[in-house]
């Protein structure tokens, strides 16, 4: 079942930015990364889902509501933690939380933020203002997730945890996962969707260029070649799809793109004593897709 | 108050208690510094003689001892009460002109926006609180004056005053409302607010000018000021029904459009 479904969704700003037809499912039970450089689009993708960005044009649904005709329905069955704290710094940790969870209307879920918060390791007790970087945005996933939510979104949602706190975050995710919550992740950090999520989508100027499982990914797109001639090597920055060209003698070492039966057709005539094939990381998958002329293929889905 | 509308009310009062104080704790001193010098009615003479000095346009926008039937009253009419909707009408524009666009230049609109209401509930909510503030102030202010002349032995007709405020927080939550609406418009909260000083300040010196030269009775209206008169509640004991009716109709129709703008704007990241 679909807990999130974007049909062509499109925002644009006056400027020519924002998203240009997104099409989109997430499963329920779903981690989903959502990656993309800073101003691709991601951040206007989740505030337009939220009802903070009204759309130009198509469809969205967050938990079975519609997000023009029910905002409301949308932000209750949701837990939203922006890219940048939105907490008020006047309030105690503890104060903002009661606040969300009665405007929620579910004031009784303070224990289940106090557990959260003693995961995290964070007192809630203090003015936010007082707290680190890293203690407020722990605080506000506490706020983001205390009441329980169906759908999580969280934009950017490591920026100042320390790799420990990252790790009980990470944690926290996989168990809401496991409970049938959705989880969309939106991050330009490749190794904590890597670590996390088994789909992810890639926006690009405000498109999604694919969305794909992470392994499929990292198996279709980009090759890592090493190859060892015979005699001088061969001119392989001339050979369609390869890039990142490193000589070394004999031996050369390279990025391929496209289908790898092209590759293994030159390969064929050529003076070859050793190959070995690699997988990229997904931050090769990644760059591959944002290099000039590769991959805005658009409406992705 | 409790529920939803409870939290937001409370929320917005709890972000604004302290320029709230401030505004209260000023307004009540000022009040009581003026009434502390009221000892000069004991002699209305001398009132009677300082008002004759003046121009004849100074006196026309003060009013005139007969006027009142009590000196107690006429003193503190031309020393205080005019100022009240000025006062209100100050702080009601800059707390409205605060009500949303804080929350975007402190970023806390993300927050805020992510919860389960709607739009018009969130503003609703947050202008009603602004109502109660600015209760509050008129309500400080009052005492401040009322406790003050009280202890001095002058008997005032206080109930004439609570009228007069009550007339001027009618006014001043329009001036609250027409910024609300002016607040949504402008692009920052620096610029929003020397929009709205200068909405509550621009207009006063219209009524003023208005009642100096004998002007028609409807640029008073049209501005608003001129529909709490302290000649006509204080000195005649008229309520101010038409500021009451006029001030919460124009805060109804202006909030209201608030509601729809703020309804269908992007707020940007």
């Amino acid at each position: 079942m679909h807990v999130i479904e974007l049909e062509n969704l499109r925002m644009e700003y006056a400027n020519g930015r924002g998203i240009h037809g997104l099409t989109l499912q997430v499963e329920r039970g779903e981690i989903f990364g959502f990656l993309g450089p800073n101003g691709a689009g991601k951040s206007t993708t989740i505030r337009t889902l939220l009802g903070m960005l009204a759309p130009d044009a198509g469809t969205a649904r967050v938990a079975g509501h519609d997000i023009v005709t029910d905002g409301v329905a949308v932000r209750r069955a949701t837990g939203y933690l922006p890219s940048e704290n939105a907490l008020y710094l006047g309030m105690t940790g503890e104060e903002a939380v009661g606040f969300s969870l009665r405007v929620r209307g579910c004031p009784e879920r303070m224990l289940r933020a106090a557990e959260l918060a003693r995961r995290l390791s964070v007192d809630l007790r203090p003015r936010l203002r007082s707290l680190s970087h890293g203690q407020r945005q722990k605080a506000a996933i506490v706020v983001a997730l205390a009441h329980d939510p169906e759908v999580v979104i969280l934009d950017e949602p490591t920026t100042g945890l320390d790799p420990l706190a990252q790790e009980q975050f990470f944690a926290l995710l996989r168990e809401e996962r496991d409970a049938g919550k959705t989880v969309f992740l939106s991050s330009h950090v490749l190794s904590e969707v890597e670590q996390l999520c088994k789909r992810v989508g890639i926006i690009r100027d405000g498109l999604l260029v694919e969305v794909n499982e992470v392994e499929a990914l990292r198996r279709n797109r980009v090759k890592h070649v090493a190859l060892t001639f015979r005699g001088a090597a061969a001119d392989v920055g001339s050979w369609p799809g390869c890039s990142e060209v490193r000589v070394d003698g004999s031996r050369v070492r390279f990025a391929f793109h496209g289908p790898i039966g092209a590759l293994l057709e030159r390969l064929a005539g050529a003076d070859v004593v050793d190959a070995s094939v690699g997988d990229p990381t997904l931050e090769e998958v990644f760059r591959a897709f944002y290099r000039p002329g590769q991959g805005s293929g658009g409406g992705g889905g | 108050m409790t529920g939803v509308t409870g939290a937001l009310v409370r929320q917005q009062l709890r972000e604004s208690r302290l320029s709230l104080l401030l505004w209260a704790a000023a307004s009540a001193l000022a009040a009581s510094a003026v009434a502390s010098t009221a000892e000069a009615v004991a002699d209305p003479r001398l009132l009677r003689e300082w008002l004759g000095q003046l121009p004849e346009e100074m006196q026309r926008l003060l009013g005139r001892v007969p006027d009142y039937e009590n000196a107690v009253d006429f003193f503190v009419s031309f020393k205080w009460l005019y100022l009240m909707p000025l006062i209100g009408a100050l702080f009601g524009s800059t707390a409205a002109l605060g009500l949303i666009a804080r929350d975007i230049e402190r970023r806390t609109a993300d927050f805020v926006l992510s919860l389960p209401v709607t739009r018009a509930h969130l503003l609703a909510a947050r202008f009603a609180a602004l109502a109660i503030g600015l209760g509050a102030v008129y309500l400080a202010a009052y005492l401040g004056l009322a406790a003050t002349l009280w202890a001095q032995g002058m008997r005032g007709s206080f109930g004439r005053y609570a009228a007069f405020h009550a007339g001027s927080w009618c006014v001043a939550l329009a001036f609250a409302a027409a910024a609300l609406r002016l607040g949504l418009r402008s692009r920052g909260h620096g610029a929003a607010m020397r929009w709205g000083v200068l909405l509550a300040v621009g207009t006063f010196l219209v009524d003023v000018v208005n009642r100096v030269t004998a002007g028609p009775r409807a640029v008073g209206w049209a501005v608003l000021y001129g529909l709490v008169d302290a000649q006509e509640v204080v000195g005649r004991g008229v309520f101010p029904w038409g500021a009451v009716l006029a001030g919460l109709a124009a805060t109804g129709l202006l909030v209201g459009w608030s509601l729809r703008v703020f309804g269908r704007m992007r707020v940007a990241a």
